[in-house]
């Protein structure tokens, strides 16, 4: 399955004393690596340890400082910037989703696939990327004429993934994968890579950073550890685990210290007394889930069951004047208390790109801030720094939030709307493509939310963190298919929750 | 199929298939633009019968040959997610080039003419490379056209050469000109625009420039193009304007920069760029230009008429934001 150790075949791409800096910053130093073809390897390390900062190096969309890198037999200077690094056969699939919402999927696919000419370019584009998302995403649903704003992150993911296996111009000799499956749900990341491993045994190779450790513990072959813009390590992944590459990243300590805390201070039992701040029945089967105050509820099962169709009806029954309970495809959801959402997708929907990181939090609470319509600037600031100790953010509340890593704007819009102090507290997969200590920092402030009294549901695409929820519940085809109690919601029982009655209704159905 | 298990990776979520089609997806932006465009001629024609023949085809539609133009300039350059508020005193300086340099230096006035072309999609590298914001690169460039304009034609005055007052008379047997003069229009841009793959890519370097230039394209050539094209079709624009009024006058389609802009967004455009409809801008550009003419039809006094085609454009604003809601509401499967 894994592609083995490279040193016999034929080096592919051979990094040779890369170093970049960036006025006094030092973001790569020396960084050396080498990848065989038919590899697939892993660059893992924190956020700002330079894995982004050394691949813009390789492929030439950035000028380093000093170094080479040879591609398949062919040294440049690593000085010199590369116009176009699909000439040289590398593709690359960014983190930050850059499809255009405004064209159509075949129009997308013309857009990354030079290939294609004449007057059915619609077509010919469509052909090449639909072979390989059939391939890629087995059932992946995406249809030719449909507008990319349409599609889900998850779907506009997918494409993203399959554009950069498009024939092209060039063949492609290497991948570079930033978070490449960040959206995407369990079962798609593996065939995901399953894919990725049939391109190797023809000869493709591939650099994957991802936060998810263990996808690069169970895909890659080989992992080199940055930190502090060095490569400090390389490993070997099967025997590599999670905690061994946490300690090589150099936050061990820290991030130990932060384990120890969740586990020492259990939190105490939600009370039984609790008030129900959520009713979720199902229409059909008549069963109920009720979710308590100080609650953290998480919502599991694959990409795209329901379980946002349930998020924004719990949102839009808080804040609806009128009674009764709001409906999604299979469920009534009713809601005592106020609510506060945080999206998924923070770039178009979350953050105000030209305020600074204060102003992004204090926005949603300007009501209780001002006084007949005019807004306190000591209220405004006492709610900054009440929060900016818990946030956990290096520098200020002054600094531009475009300044912040996506992780760390992600807390800053946790914040937001934790601050509004809601009942219910929704949110729309908060850490994806959020690095590990930035995921406790989640975590925590969570966990300190749901001890204040809050009801925090939680749509989770990643299922390893949903044990840190007090329940699970996990959708298929919008349905509550099961209700996990966190200790339970071990990745294998959600998984096996979100298929078990797959089978049953196939084999009924045939 | 008695095999009870899937592969994982084979099941998904079902797709959301929208419950009805008949107001869904496969009704484009332009669909309402245009259905409003044929309630103007169809209220029109009942009002004055005359206005059905080809006489009355002609006076009707001529003169907004220029307008439907400037709406397709501006539709360029709000597809490159810009605003242009220069259109109108460009167009001003098309007319006083036309009428005042074409007919005794001719070579200079095409010259100028091209030279402007050109002057646009220089604007469009500037703002590009500068990142500046568009509207006030274009608002002050519609100062410099104006004063160029006033300095060649302080008063209005000019001759426009013959030949172009007579092309643009040009009536042709059965169809009036200007008919075929928009259709040939609409379906080139149209083409362009939706079914070229450069046209594709124009569109999707305003929805999301980055993601362009990562995918190789240069998103600077892109936006000189958009500008180019745009200032193309203004010169069209002053150049049959120019025509129809046989002299210049520098202010002669000030009037144009909202007027297009509003021809746009009717026409079921959007500010987020790449999100623009050719048909529908050309059915916008008409539902603006016929409220004026059928307001007069129906004898409401001057003095209400300006107001009176404001409100006509918030309604049908209003029915397009209501007929979104209506779609997604069916694609999501009946969602409260």
């Amino acid at each position: 399955m894994t592609t083995g150790g490279g040193n016999m075949r034929e080096t592919l791409l051979s990094v040779e004393g890369v170093t970049k800096r960036f006025g006094s910053t030092l973001a790569v130093d020396d960084a050396a690596f080498r990848l065989a073809r038919g590899e697939l390897i892993g660059i893992a390390g924190h956020n700002g340890a330079g894995k982004s900062t050394v691949l813009n190096v390789v492929t030439g969309r950035l000028a380093g400082d000093a170094g080479t890198v040879t591609l398949d037999g062919t040294t440049r200077d690593a000085t010199a910037p590369v116009a176009s690094a699909d000439a040289l056969g590398i593709r690359i699939v960014f983190q930050e989703l850059s499809l255009c919402p405004a064209l159509r999927v075949d129009e997308t696919a013309a857009v990354f696939d030079r290939s294609v000419r004449g007057t059915s370019w619609r077509t010919a584009a469509w052909n090449h990327l639909q072979t390989v998302l059939d391939e890629m995403f087995p059932g992946h649903g995406i249809r030719r004429q449909q507008q990319i704003r349409d599609l889900s992150i998850a779907r506009r993911q997918m494409i993203e993934c399959a554009a950069a296996m498009l024939p092209g111009e060039v063949p492609a000799k290497l991948v570079i994968l930033d978070e490449p499956t960040s959206s995407l749900d369990a079962s798609s990341t593996e065939s995901f890579y399953a894919y990725l491993h049939r391109r190797a045994a023809e000869g493709l190779s591939a650099i994957v950073t991802t936060h998810r450790l263990h996808e690069m513990i169970d895909n890659l072959s080989r992992l080199y550890i940055m930190r502090d813009g060095r490569i400090v390590s390389e490993e070997v992944a099967a025997t590599s685990t999670k905690e061994s590459l946490v300690a090589a990243m150099g936050v061990g300590g820290h991030e130990a210290a932060r384990e120890r805390t969740v586990s020492d201070v259990e939190r105490p039992p939600v009370p039984d007394g609790a008030p129900v701040r959520v009713r979720i029945g199902d229409r059909a089967t008549g069963a109920e889930v009720e979710l308590r105050a100080g609650e953290i509820i998480g919502l599991g099962g694959l990409e795209g069951h329901g379980q946002v169709a349930v998020l924004e009806a719990l949102a839009k029954a808080a804040r609806s004047r009128l009674p009764g309970p709001k409906r999604t495809l299979r469920q009534d959801v009713t809601v005592d208390g106020t609510v506060a959402y945080v999206s998924g997708d923070r770039g178009d929907r979350g953050i105000f790109r030209y305020w600074d990181v204060g102003q992004n939090v204090t926005i949603a609470n300007l009501k209780r801030l001002s006084t007949a319509g005019f807004v306190s600037r000591g209220a405004e600031r006492r709610l900054v720094d009440g929060w900016w100790p818990r946030l956990g953010i290096k520098g200020g509340p002054e600094d531009p939030i475009v300044s912040l890593s996506g992780g760390t704007q992600q807390k800053a819009l946790m914040a937001r709307a934790m601050a509004e102090d809601p009942d219910l507290l929704l949110l729309e997969d908060p850490t994806r493509g959020v690095d590990q200590s930035t995921k406790e920092d989640v975590y925590a402030l969570l966990r300190r939310q749901a001890a204040e009294g809050q009801c925090v549901v939680w749509y989770s695409t990643e299922n390893e963190e949903l044990r840190h929820c007090d329940r699970v519940l996990v959708f298929r085809s919008h349905e509550i298919v099961a209700v996990l109690a966190g200790s339970e919601a071990t990745e294998d029982a959600i998984l096996s929750s979100s298929f078990a009655g797959v089978s049953s209704s196939v084999a009924g159905a045939s | 199929m008695t095999q009870s298990v899937q592969t994982r990776p084979g099941i998904r979520a079902p797709e959301p298939r929208p419950a009805r089609r008949l107001t869904g997806g496969s009704l484009g932006s332009w669909f309402l633009p245009v259905v409003a465009a044929v309630i103007m001629f169809v209220v029109i024609f009942a009002v004055a019968p005359a206005a059905s023949s080809y006489l009355g085809l002609s006076l009707l539609l001529s003169s907004l040959l220029p307008l439907v133009l400037a709406c397709l300039a501006q539709m360029f350059v709000i597809a490159a997610g810009d605003v242009d508020l220069g259109i109108g005193s460009f167009v001003g300086l098309v007319n006083v080039t036309v009428a005042t340099i074409l007919p005794t230096h001719t070579l200079t006035g095409i010259l100028l003419l091209v030279g402007l072309v050109v002057a646009y999609a220089l604007m469009g590298m500037l703002i590009a490379v500068r990142r500046l914001p568009s509207i006030i690169v274009t608002l002050g460039m519609s100062f410099v056209w104006l004063g160029l304009a006033i300095l060649i034609l302080p008063t209005p005055g000019g001759t426009v050469p013959e030949g172009i007052v007579s092309f643009v008379d040009w009536s042709p047997p059965l169809v009036p000109g200007t008919i075929v003069a928009i259709v040939v229009v609409t379906v080139v841009v149209a083409l362009f625009l939706n079914r070229t793959r450069y046209g594709a890519v124009l569109r999707g370097s305003g929805s999301n420039p980055e993601g362009i230039r990562r995918a190789g394209w240069s998103v600077v050539r892109t936006k000189m193009a958009l500008y180019g094209i745009a200032g193309l079709l203004g010169v069209l624009s002053g150049i049959v304007l120019s025509g129809q009024a046989a002299s210049g006058d520098p202010n002669i389609a000030t009037s144009y920069v909202l007027l297009s802009i509003a021809g746009v967004i009717v026409g079921g455009g959007s500010f987020r760029g790449g999100d623009v409809s050719p048909v529908g801008t050309v059915a916008g550009a008409l539902v603006i230009g016929l409220i004026a003419t059928l307001l007069q039809f129906l004898d409401v006094p001057s003095s209400y008429q300006v107001g009176t085609q404001g409100l006509v454009l918030v309604l049908i604003l209003v029915l397009r934001a209501g007929v979104t809601w209506w779609r997604r509401r069916i694609e999501t499967g009946g969602l409260a």
